[in-house]
């Protein structure tokens, strides 16, 4: 099982700064760097609300499911 | 944490100062055994087990050698554990409480203490054999041994293992918590 999750895509899509996002979204950019490169274990709701609030996006478009046995 | 950090400094160096100590005076003590380390300073340090064996007052020095070799074994488990003590305590230092280092640390501290223990025995009549070898016939002896002490040490082994899967536990939680965006 493996949740991937597609900041990086989101922020190329807006034309963004990661430190822009996590300034806006209220995280430090080590976190958001946990975040896009795959090593975060949970993320809060409150989070993933700002990213899709900042982003305008939705959660879908930011976390993305990706069954490992099928690849 | 301030005070944790404080207090496990204090520790670290005195089981460093006691790992660098230990091998000095392991070495002074058979350079002149069977008289204790200090003795005549009222401080008495020997590294001959206590038992019912008639130890000559007068060892020959392939007797000492043989015993200096056999004593390596428990001088090693000894060295072992103040080695994970004082990187344990390094870490606490550091504030590493619940680090995956720390853990395997407090493990192999257990599992140290239980060898030892498990080979106390071996050691033992190793030594004994060693020591009333140039005895007269009647007096030379092979004892083994497991006090109520060896049962207590094994315990508490147990016991700090048991708390070392706990402290896994523990840095599982904090990991989770650190990689919780």
């Amino acid at each position: 099982m493996t949740i991937v999750v597609n900041v990086d895509v989101m922020l190329a899509r807006r034309k963004i700064r990661s430190k822009e996002l996590a300034e806006a979204v209220g995280i430090t950019e080590q976190n958001l760097s946990i975040l896009k490169t795959g090593k975060a274990k949970a993320i809060r709701f409150s989070t993933l609300d700002a990213i899709c609030k900042y982003l305008d996006c939705q959660p879908g478009d930011v976390l993305e499911y990706l069954d490992e046995e099928r690849l | 944490m301030k005070k944790i950090q404080r207090v496990s400094r204090f520790f670290k160096w005195v089981f460093q100062i006691i790992f660098y100590i230990l091998p000095i005076t392991y070495i002074i003590f058979w350079i002149n055994a069977p008289t204790p380390v200090f003795s005549t300073y009222g401080f008495i340090l020997s590294f001959i087990p206590q038992g019912n064996m008639i130890v000559s007052t007068m060892l020959p020095t392939d007797t000492k050698l043989l015993a200096f070799v056999i004593g390596l074994i428990p001088l090693a488990v000894n060295l072992f554990i103040l080695y994970f003590l004082v990187r344990l305590f390094r870490g606490f230092e550091k504030s590493e409480i619940f680090s995956k280092r720390n853990v395997g640390h407090i493990k192999w501290l257990g599992y140290t203490i239980l060898i030892g223990q498990l080979l106390q025995p071996l050691y033992q009549a190793l030594m004994s054999a060693a020591l009333t070898w140039h005895n007269l016939p009647g007096t030379r002896v092979i004892e083994i041994s497991f006090t109520g002490t060896n049962v207590g040490l094994v315990l508490t082994a147990l016991l700090i293992i048991l708390i070392s899967w706990i402290m896994a536990e523990g840095q599982k939680l904090q990991e989770e918590q650190e990689y919780t965006v």
